[in-house]
């Protein structure tokens, strides 16, 4: 009986007060994209960026800013998510608005290859340069 | 008799084996700079500014604390860090530095940055202290 009992202290020690050894494992994940598509914007025109998602999944689209000689303008501008078409950008979704650091759009897409375009449609006073940042799987 | 001892003798083994894992060491508190806090310099016609990350979507704001010499406007706002590694503004104040000296936008979890500017007002630099909290 004695022996027994030693035996199962001996088990116990071993096993290190039951922290059994563990093979760590690292999660699966994709971090997303992020694209900034920058550039400057002439009055009543528009321009698009094209990407690929090699993932489905959601896509955000932020218009971040919009400057002209450095100073934010208050501006509203039209913000696109779409496919290509021809020469231009088909959206599907689309949202008049202002500079801010939330997204305007959010859209899921399976895989393929899409655009994001920025149109301005009231007529801005002159030149502005944009930033808008994009975020796919 | 000697085998009490001998039990006692491992359960005292393995019990001190379990209590080594509850010793902590000491943790040193290291004295760092307050990461939320931007001191810099801006010249006339000049900016300055710091990038930051939220880690979560909240309130981004930024309050201008102070300026030397006193009085100094400056414009504060807050947008996103370009490749060019230009702080592209969202939003703008131009303000003396105080409590209601504050700009604030919702934010989504990302990159983001404060820029500190001449609005055009300055002849001399002027140093600055800006307060920025985030989520």
């Amino acid at each position: 009986m004695s022996m027994r009992l030693l035996a199962l202290i001996a088990a116990i020690t071993a096993a290190g007060c039951g922290k059994a050894a563990e093979t760590p494992t690292s999660p699966t994940t994709t971090a997303p994209t992020t694209i900034l598509f920058a550039g400057t914007l002439q009055p009543g025109t528009t321009r698009f960026y094209s990407y690929t998602l090699n993932t489905a999944g959601t896509v955000t689209a932020m218009l971040a800013s919009l400057e002209r000689s450095g100073t934010p303008m208050p501006n509203a501008l039209e913000i696109g998510l779409g496919i290509p078409a021809g020469t231009g950008c088909a959206v599907s979704a689309a949202l008049n608005s202002s500079s801010q650091l939330i997204p305007h759009l959010k859209q899921d897409f399976g895989i393929g290859t899409y655009c994001v375009r920025i149109s301005d449609l009231d007529g801005m006073p002159a030149a502005m340069n944009f930033t808008i940042r994009l975020i796919h799987p | 008799m000697t085998t009490r001892l001998a039990l006692i003798s491992c359960l005292t083994v393995a019990l001190a084996g379990c209590a080594k894992t509850l010793i902590t060491s000491p943790t040193a508190t290291a004295v760092a700079a307050d990461p939320n806090t931007f001191t810099n310099q801006v010249a006339p016609g000049g900016s300055a500014s710091r990038d930051l990350t939220l880690t979560a979507a909240g309130q981004l704001s930024a309050t201008l604390t102070s300026t030397t010499p006193p009085g100094a406007v400056l414009g504060v706002g807050l947008g996103i860090p370009r490749a060019n590694n230009q702080c592209a503004l969202s939003s703008a104040i131009a303000t003396v530095a105080g409590a209601s000296a504050r700009i604030a936008m919702p934010a989504d979890g990302g990159p983001y940055c404060v820029r500190v500017f001449d609005t055009g007002t300055l002849t001399a630099p002027v140093s600055f202290t800006v307060a920025i909290t985030h989520p």
